[in-house]
């Protein structure tokens, strides 16, 4: 037999079927610049040199990164067809981690260690083991499914680190032609395409919009090169950029989609948000040091004429210093914001819950804002916590702002009715060491919700507080909300499971405040008239330097179809970028250790018995409290 | 030969080395299937053609590269005891194209060849090289049509080639939803 023949003949014959059908008519696999019909052009020499200033900048702005350790939120939606409202959340994901850049950028990993529920290491037992064995097959398989990398989303907020000090945005590495003038906001930018001169995995494809004045580079919008269908995949996304100090403009949020190519109605195959804030927080110090946590603002014991504490006292006292150590490291982990304007009118609203209840406590209610996804609430002491996400989604534009109103006062409600009777937090969070954050790893869900009987009693309590003349009104709009969201439910498992504190839901799937539904109308997904919930980032925005909450200043935005209604879904990004103007007054950046001292305040006029002006018709009225009504409004421009 | 030992080593090599790249949004760790089916071969020993079955899986860690292993027993359908056993791994080199995936494919390894009732019972190292298609009739499940050309070359006297068709059927590991990890 003629050996060489048939090698020469099998060869041949392997190599042109593998390779006969040309690759173009299978676009599968391929990552190239997509042409949406603009002119570019060769770069004129001013152009040049902004580019070259823009790579300069992209570098400090790495220099930079490596020296901060924020918080990246990751919220995901992979969707599905829907025959009224086009599509819909299939299923979601949540991850949230604090990032140490240092490690980020030079392609190490982050939030690799994994931890138990509790943060300690994993037991290995030695019936661990056979549960070990039993997770190393699981794990097998499930190695074989396509998953999300959280560092893959993480790797969005910065151009390209593949360079010899991670930056890899150079010349040498990418090729670029200039497209036009824009201004984004009051920003002017030079907008170029980009294109690796090498496709090397990872490295950028797409449009940068270089900031003209100083060469930032402000926002940028691609894919990466690299892709290996059903191995390695990576989506399309769009990066912002703001200018949160003098000269320093750093990742702000980013926007991912990809389209499902075998849908022919081209829904979504998954969209997602990255969220980055906390720029200035420092790394909480290690375990030895956490008993220096100093609060702000704490009565100073040692000036005054100590005296001798009873039980009770001395069990309030340790209740009042668990509430505190919660607010405090909370805000040092940059899970909470900056005490804001915002939280005053939020604030406000719930005191007027307690005083058309006529109810007086102690101390004034106050409330903060959680900045992560979940939609989540929590009562720790007199503070309560609504997540940024639960306070977007609720904010239904309205003529009178009425629905917003409904809406806030129901979820206030909730947990102004924990603190009226009496709820606690677990006190094993007086300690400080009960509640420490990983300088650079995932967070762990921190179990400091109320018991399943604590939740009971509060929801009947609030039902109570909103049957009252002023708020009942209110009542049918949290039933659209609450009926929107059960609509919703299956695909939003993430987003309905709480970080830290309660869910809307109990674990069977409906309500805490199960009684409301029934208080307003059904919910009609074609009704152009009736709108249950608003997408995520409708209401507020947060400063990723002070992590203040500040409200956007919106039109409304007429429906049109029942397509326009998009409850509690990602949708993409668009800032109006303006330059860092510091603050007018040298009103230092509040700490959340003021709320620490807040809580020791003197009760606010409110809680003495009734609000101002009670007689009126919610929203409520009064000298002090017409404020909060018009700042829940809708704003306009 | 040394240039085909050669090649097959290139080809596991270089798709090993190349999988340090930049974090993917989503990712796995490859795609794997697992299979078996008929095989009809060319002994190059009989006159007629002899049948038998095959095992084989693939895991293909890059999108165009990927591993093979395979088992080829086939017997002489005549009372002879005549069979040559094979067993089989390499790389591969796979496009997609929908659901079609053609590939071509190195493997080395051993066969076992028996020889008239029982005589002899002797193994050799052997290489095979070959091609085929997978096609994808639901996401669990493939139907491969394969071509090898194996090479024996200590067998003696001056080495035995022959060449297996089969026609496969096998497990496929879906992708999944995504999920995160």
């Amino acid at each position: 037999m003629n050996l060489r023949k048939n090698l020469t003949t099998v060869l041949t014959l392997t190599l042109l079927a593998s390779s006969a059908l040309p690759a173009m008519a299978f676009p599968f696999g391929k990552k190239k610049v997509e042409d949406d019909g603009a002119i570019t052009r060769k770069p004129t020499a001013a152009q040049n040199a902004l580019i070259d200033k823009s790579i300069v900048r992209e570098a400090v702005v790495i220099k930079e990164l490596k020296t901060r350790v924020p918080l990246v939120e990751t919220y995901i939606q992979n969707m599905k067809p829907d025959p009224v409202m086009f599509e819909t959340p299939l299923s979601d994901d949540h991850f949230l981690a604090r990032v140490d850049w240092g490690k980020v950028i030079g392609e190490t990993g982050y939030a690799s260690e994994k931890r138990g529920d509790n943060g300690a290491d994993p037991k290995t037992s030695f019936m661990s083991k056979f549960k070990h064995s039993f997770d190393y097959v699981t794990g097998l398989s499930k190695s074989l499914h396509l998953q999300y990398n959280d560092s893959g989303f993480v790797r969005m907020i910065v151009i390209d680190t593949d360079g010899p000090n991670s930056d890899g945005f150079s010349r040498t590495n990418y090729k670029f032609s200039y497209v036009r003038n824009d201004f984004l906001g009051t920003v002017p930018t030079v907008v170029f395409d980009v294109e690796p001169i090498k496709p090397k995995p990872g490295r950028f494809i797409g449009r940068i919009w270089i900031e003209r004045n100083n060469g930032n580079i402000v926002r940028y919008s691609g894919d990466l090169a690299g892709e290996q269908q059903d191995i390695k995949e990576y989506f399309h996304f769009e990066s912002w950029r703001t200018n949160i100090q003098e000269g320093l403009w750093l990742p702000t949020s980013s926007y991912i989609e990809e389209t499902d190519p075998r849908n022919p109605e081209h829904v979504l195959k998954m969209k997602a948000i990255n969220h980055i804030w906390g720029y200035s927080l420092k790394i909480p110090p290690p375990d030895g040091d956490q008993t220096s946590v100093e609060v702000v603002g704490a009565d100073n014991q040692t000036a005054s004429d100590a005296t001798d504490v009873s039980p009770l006292g001395a069990q309030r006292e340790w209740i009042q210093e668990a509430e505190d150590n919660v607010i405090d490291r909370l805000y040092t982990a940059g899970l909470i914001d900056a005490p804001s304007d915002f939280d005053d009118i939020l604030s406000t609203l719930a005191n007027n819950i307690l005083a058309y209840n006529q109810v007086v406590t102690s101390r004034p209610i106050k409330v903060r804002t959680l900045l992560t996804e979940p939609l989540e609430s929590l009562a720790v002491g007199n503070t309560i916590l609504l997540s940024k996400s639960l306070i977007d989604t609720t904010a239904i534009p309205t003529a009178d702002g009425a629905q917003q109103m409904g809406n806030l006062n129901a979820l206030l409600a909730f947990q102004v009715a924990h603190i009226i009777l009496g709820h606690r937090i677990d006190t094993k969070y007086a300690f400080s060491d009960r509640l420490l954050f990983p300088s650079a790893s995932a967070f762990v869900k921190l179990p400091m919700h109320h018991t399943d009987l604590d939740n009971v009693e509060a929801a009947k309590k609030a039902m109570e507080l909103l049957s009252v003349k002023d708020l009942a009104d209110g009542q049918q709009y949290f039933s659209l909300y609450l009926q929107q969201l059960k609509a919703r439910e299956n695909g939003l498992k993430a987003l309905t499971a709480p970080q830290i504190g309660d869910s809307l839901l109990k674990a069977d799937g409906s309500f805490w405040m199960q009684a409301i539904v029934a208080k307003g109308p059904k919910l009609d997904n074609k009704d152009l008239k009736q709108q249950g919930a608003m997408p995520l980032s409708q209401y507020l925005r947060f400063d990723p330097w002070t992590d203040k909450v500040v409200q956007m200043k919106t039109t409304i935005e007429p429906l049109l179809s029942s397509r326009d209604k998009i409850p509690f879904e990602v949708e993409p990004i668009y800032l109006k970028l303006a330059y860092y103007q510091p603050p007018a007054a040298s009103a230092p950046a509040a700490a959340a250790p003021q709320a620490a001292a807040a809580l020791t305040a003197t009760p606010v006029a409110s809680a003495a018995g009734a609000p101002a002006d009670a007689g009126t018709a919610a929203p409520p009225a009064g000298t002090d409290t017409t404020a909060p009504v018009a700042g829940a409004a809708p704003p306009r421009n | 030969m040394k240039k085909l030992v050669f090649a097959v080593a290139v080809l596991s090599a270089s798709a090993c080395t190349a999988l340090a790249q930049g974090d993917p949004t989503i990712s796995r760790a490859g795609d794997l299937q697992v299979g078996g089916g008929y095989t009809s071969a060319n002994s190059d020993y009989l006159a007629n053609r002899i049948r038998g079955f095959a095992f084989y899986s693939t895991f293909d860690f890059r999108q165009h590269f990927g591993v093979e292993v395979d088992f080829h027993q086939v017997s002489d359908p005549n009372p002879t005891q005549i069979y040559e056993r094979t067993y089989e791994v390499g790389g591969r080199y796979v496009r997609r194209y929908g659901r079609f995936s053609p590939y071509a494919k190195a493997l080395i390894g051993r066969g076992v060849f028996n020889f008239f009732d029982g005589d002899a019972n002797l193994a050799y190292n052997m290489y095979g090289l070959g091609g085929g298609v997978d096609i994808s009739v639901h996401r669990r499940i493939n139907v491969r049509a394969d071509y090898e050309y194996q090479i024996w070359s200590g067998f003696p006297p001056n080495g035995l080639t022959p060449s297996l068709v089969t026609i496969g059927v096998a497990y496929h590991f879906p992708a999944g939803n995504l999920s995160a990890r």
